[in-house]
Order: structure tokens, then C-alpha cells, then sequence
């Protein structure tokens, strides 16, 4: 592969010699070198496919939590479209009604295989009951983010 | 009391005689029509004089075909046999083409011009020129250089780091058009006059584009001339680089960029270095969205993008301007 640097930045890849250079008429570049690597532009990035599953992993786990019953998505959409926090906004309730005796579903989330290029999430997805300790594990999970 | 104009004088007491009366009023009458007379044919005279004196000046500075008028220059005056024809590899340059090649400007800061006529047809080959595109520029000394069209430059400010003698720059401020010359790494006056761009592949020619004869603007055109700033329909794509890739602006025009969001929150950001304060930016509100933003560029001048977006449907494009779009 070959790319095309500014400086230390990674501006542009390509397979052959001849496409970077048609492609690099406009873009400001300072070096074009070959590569082994194979770099691929992700959100923005000239990334190997190693540094992508990485950047994905530091993601997901910025993103969810790890508990008994799963990986739970800290920013939840609601039906009507605004985003709530989960340990703020609804671990209270859900600790309220299994207090009260009540059956409470959540949603919680598989670990995804991070070297596929699409994630889909509703496959992911386990519909299940709370429990107590569950409950707890948020809580844990709460005062460690403190 | 006694006055050359009448004659007759009379003394309070007197009689005066009817004659005598009648006498002073035609001498006052003859007087009168001289002095009608008189002063008709001065302002006749002068009249003459300022039209004469008016009509001088008008040939002085407008002449027939505005060459010495002060205020036009680098451009095709006249074209009597077309401007340029091309065959496979040879481009013929017309003769009787009448340029007004630019050369300064006087004590009055008006345009000082060379009128050249080319007296032969000029055949030029591009058998050496590659794939590319060039400006065409017509000499006094009857040669043709063409020069890629990158390395062509209209602008009040000296061209960055030259480092060959296809840099060619026309300053408008002073009216030269000068070429770099690489031994003494300083800029020779250039005789010429652009003519218009050819565009050559595989060492023929793909297409000539020349400039119209000038033609003078009216205050009824000044909407055609707003037009000229505005998007046209042609365009080039622009590679998508990695966030924080800059890019040069090919002409005058506009650069647009369309990135669709793989997440919420994502981030995209197109400004200009050339010009800081010129930019814009917006962010993804879900995963989707597709965000759009688009800017005013010159030619030349250096565009960068940040984002963190993903890469699939993404257009990013620069349009050239109306102006810019050759008829």
C-alpha cells in the first residue's frame, strides 16, 4: 500500500502508486512512502485494521458497563427520543419497583466482535429481567465512576 | 455732455427736434444689432474650439478600438481570423490577432499596454506538454509559451517558493506579467498576453479554450457580474483525506463536503487557512445524519477538513465559479 503523509499525518492511502498520485493533485502533502501495513480511513483516521478494533474496544467500554447479566448502555434512547443515563436517571426506578416486588425488563448487550466492519446491535441485544444484585453491580458501578 | 452712441445732446429748456430724436434711437439700434452680431459669432467660435479640443482628447485616450484608453490591458483586442484551431497535436494561433499586452502603469497609475499584431499564423505542438492543462500566452516576439496551468498565478502578492520557469504571474496591481527565472531567482518582465487554456492527453490535443475579444461592461450587467461568484455546474472531487488533510483550491469557487454519521455527536469542520475566519462547523445530533457544509474559496488558497464522521456516502467537491467556467 501506499500513503501520503503531511508531516507525521497519514493524509491519504491507496493500493497502487498511481492512484495516490492521481488523487493527491489537491490534497497538500509532504511525503508518499509504501507501506506493508493496509490502512483503512475511520471516522476521520488512517488506521490498521489492528488500531480500529482497538479504537472500537476504548469505545465500547467508554460507552457500557460490564455486568451480571450483560453489557448495559450507559446513554439509553427512549421511545420518544430523548437520551437518558441509566445509572442516574433509571437505576433509582428499577431499584424501586423490584423493592416493591414488581418485575422490572432492561435491555443488556453481548460484547460485539469488534473486527467486523458493521456491528449490528440489535442482534446484541438481551431482553431481561433485573435482579438484585444486578442492582447492586450498578450502584458498584456508580461510586466507581466517582 | 457728448457720447459717440447719440449724437445729439439736449439741454434741459430746449426743444428737442424730431429728427434729431429719431437719430439717436436708430444709432442705438445699429449698436445693438453689432454687438448680437459680435457675440454670436464669438460663442460660435468657441463652440468650435471645444468641440475640436473635445474630439482630440477623445482619439487621445479612447482611439478607435480603446488600446491607448488607459483602462483595459491584457486581453484580445481583436480576432479578425478566430483566436486558435487545433489538429491532433498542433495548436495554429491565428494571425491578425490583436493583443494589448500589459506594461505597467503611468504617473496617473493608468494601464501602460503594448499593441501587438501577430503577422503569422502560430503553430504550436503538444507533443511534449503530457497530460495536462496550460495557459496559453501569445509574446511580441510572435512565440507561444505554455505554461501548466498550476503554475499560473493572478494575484497582488509574489507567488510562494518558485522553483521553475513555468511560474508565470500576472499582478494586476502593477500590470506586468513576469516569468521566474531560475538562474538569477528573481522575476523577468514578460511581453505576453494569455490567450486561453489547452487541455492535451496522450500528446494530442483534448480541448482548447480561448478568451473572448474584450468587450466592455455596462452598469446593466452588473447581475451577469454577481453571477460570475456563484456556484457553476462544473466540478472536480476532492479525495477524502484523513481529518486535518489540507487542500488547494483549483480556482475561484466553492468547496462543499457531505458526510453521513455513523454515531451521534460526531463532528465535522471545513475552514479556510488562507483566510481563518472563513469556516463552518456542525456536529451529527444520531446516527444517519447526514451534515453538509459548503464555503467560498480563491484559487490557491489552502481548505482544511476535520471530522469524525465516517467515510461511506461522503461528497466532497469543489465547484468552480460561474467566472471561472470557460464558455
Amino acid at each position: 500500500m501506499f500513503i501520503a503523509k503531511n508531516n507525521n499525518l497519514i493524509v491519504l492511502a491507496k493500493d497502487t502508486q498511481k492512484e495516490l498520485e492521481q488523487a493527491l493533485q489537491f490534497i497538500v502533502y509532504t511525503s508518499v512512502e509504501e507501506t506493508p501495513e493496509n490502512y483503512i480511513l475511520y471516522n476521520g483516521q488512517y488506521l490498521t485494521k489492528n488500531e480500529i478494533v482497538t479504537l472500537k474496544e476504548n469505545q465500547f467500554n467508554k460507552d457500557f458497563f460490564p455486568t451480571s447479566l450483560g453489557y448495559v448502555r450507559r446513554k439509553v434512547s427512549m421511545a420518544t427520543g430523548e437520551t437518558k443515563d441509566f445509572l442516574s436517571d433509571l437505576l433509582p426506578s428499577i431499584s424501586l419497583g423490584l423493592q416493591m416486588g414488581q418485575p422490572v425488563t432492561i435491555i443488556t448487550y453481548n460484547k460485539p466482535d469488534f473486527s467486523k466492519d458493521n456491528i449490528n446491535w440489535e442482534d446484541l441485544q438481551k431482553i431481561t429481567s433485573a435482579t438484585l444484585e444486578f442492582v447492586q453491580e450498578c450502584f458498584n458501578q456508580l461510586k466507581n465512576d466517582f | 455732455m457728448t457720447n459717440p452712441i447719440i449724437p445729439f445732446t439736449f439741454i434741459p429748456g430746449t426743444k428737442a427736434k424730431a429728427e434729431e430724436v429719431n437719430q439717436n434711437f436708430t444709432s442705438l439700434a445699429e449698436k445693438i444689432e453689432n454687438v448680437e452680431t459680435d457675440s454670436t459669432n464669438k460663442l460660435k467660435q468657441a463652440t468650435n474650439t471645444f468641440e475640436t479640443k473635445f474630439e482630440d482628447l477623445n482619439t487621445q485616450y479612447s482611439d478607435i478600438n480603446l488600446s491607448n484608453s488607459g483602462v483595459i490591458s491584457n486581453c484580445i483586442l481583436e480576432a479578425p481570423n478566430g483566436i486558435a484551431e487545433y489538429e491532433n497535436s498542433r495548436i495554429t494561433i491565428k494571425s491578425g490577432l490583436k493583443l494589448l499586452i500589459p506594461n505597467g502603469r503611468d504617473e496617473n497609475l493608468k494601464f501602460k499596454n503594448i499593441t501587438h499584431c501577430l503577422p503569422i499564423d502560430l503553430n504550436v505542438s503538444v507533443t511534449d506538454f503530457g497530460d495536462s492543462e496550460r495557459v496559453l500566452f501569445v509574446t511580441n516576439s510572435n512565440t507561444c509559451i505554455a505554461t501548466l496551468a498550476q503554475y499560473y498565478f493572478i494575484q497582488n502578492t509574489e507567488p510562494d517558493n518558485p522553483d521553475s520557469t513555468n511560474y508565470i504571474w500576472f499582478n494586476p496591481k502593477s500590470n506586468t506579467l513576469k516569468q521566474y527565472n531560475v538562474a538569477t531567482e528573481k522575476w523577468d518582465i514578460l511581453l505576453a498576453t494569455e490567450i486561453g487554456t489547452v487541455t492535451s492527453k496522450s500528446e494530442l490535443v483534448e480541448e482548447i479554450k480561448t478568451h473572448s475579444p474584450f468587450s466592455i461592461l455596462k452598469q446593466t450587467d452588473k447581475k451577469e457580474v454577481c453571477r460570475w461568484s456563484m456556484p457553476s455546474n462544473k466540478y472536480v472531487d476532492f479525495p477524502l483525506g484523513a481529518s486535518g488533510s489540507t487542500y488547494v483550491a483549483p480556482g475561484n469557487g466553492w468547496v462543499t463536503v457531505q458526510l453521513k454519521a455513523t454515531a451521534a455527536r460526531q463532528y465535522m469542520q471545513l475552514h479556510s487557512i488562507t483566510i481563518p475566519v472563513f469556516g463552518l462547523e456542525s456536529h451529527s445530533v444520531g446516527t444517519g445524519d447526514t451534515v453538509k457544509l459548503t464555503i467560498p474559496v480563491r484559487k490557491n488558497d489552502i481548505i482544511c477538513l476535520n471530522y469524525s464522521f465516517g467515510t461511506t456516502g461522503n461528497t466532497f467537491r469543489f465547484f468552480y465559479a460561474e467566472g471561472e467556467k470557460e464558455e
